[in-house]
């Protein structure tokens, strides 16, 4: 019975399906969950993590110079090039990369606060919010786009 | 110098961020709000840190720089969680018809 309803809409039905489904039986608007993304991300925001404990102990000293943490920007740097590298080479993945894009930004400015100088505590813990909102929302995406697997 | 409404800052940025998320407001207000709250807390700190004269200009708009950017990160995911149930309601209406389509083809498209 439920096939002589559908009968004369199948026409409709089928255009319908080559025009959203060329190849695959279901429809894909955004990237599959990407592990090597999402690890990609957690190593840098423990990175990160690790940033704001050290500075926190060394600030009001020498040892929160900038120069003592260059190697920490460069390698952070090289992270962020690798994740947009992989961002990049996925189908439907615009979202992550301006994500990736967004997040780089904040670590320039992060970079660029520094080598002016952090002289206090306040001008440190008030960089931890934004960062941790950032990491959380993009691993929520990926946890996100795993799809069925999450359940 | 005035000092800066936070309640006005806070309640005119909600109304905006409601008014262009319409559509996915009730399952975004959690986040948009929290990030609206945090982005009002930063500018009472650069406010509290010049006047204590512990930040210049340049550093104030890096912070705001900061905080900008993390916002569009969490409004990108609420961006991509509407695309995933959009998709998934898309996908729930092709199951939906799967079985009755296939079998009246007679060819396994769905």
């Amino acid at each position: 019975m439920n096939n002589t309803l559908f009968l004369p809409k199948i026409p409709w039905l089928l255009g319908l399906v080559l025009i959203i489904l060329p190849a695959c039986s279901s429809v894909k608007l955004i990237s599959d969950y990407d592990e090597i993304t999402d690890k990609s991300v957690t190593a840098l925001q423990e990175k990160l993590s690790e940033f704001f404990v050290k500075m926190e102990t060394d600030i009001g000293t020498e040892a929160a110079a900038y120069t003592h943490y260059s190697s920490f920007y460069q390698q952070a740097k090289v992270n962020l090039a690798t994740l947009k590298i992989r961002a990049d080479a996925i189908d439907k993945n615009k979202i992550v990369q301006d994500q990736i894009a967004a997040l780089s930004i904040m670590l320039n400015d992060l970079e660029e606060l520094h080598r002016i100088g952090f002289t206090n505590l306040t001008q440190v813990k008030q960089l931890e919010p934004p960062f941790n909102s950032a990491f959380t929302a993009i691993i929520k995406l990926q946890l996100a786009l795993k799809r069925g697997e999450k359940k | 110098m005035a000092n800066i409404d936070f309640d006005a800052l806070i309640s005119g940025m909600i109304k905006a961020v409601q008014g262009k998320l319409t559509k996915h407001w009730k399952e975004s207000k959690p986040y948009a709000e929290k990030e609206i709250r945090s982005f009002a807390e930063n500018i009472r700190l650069i406010e509290h840190l010049k006047n204590t004269g512990k930040i210049n200009e340049t550093q104030a708009k890096l912070y705001v720089d900061i905080q900008k950017n993390s916002m569009r990160i969490v409004l990108l995911t609420i961006e991509g969680l509407g695309i995933l149930a959009v998709e998934a309601a898309i996908n729930a209406a092709i199951d939906v018809v799967r079985s009755s389509v296939n079998t009246a083809l007679g060819w396994a498209i769905l």
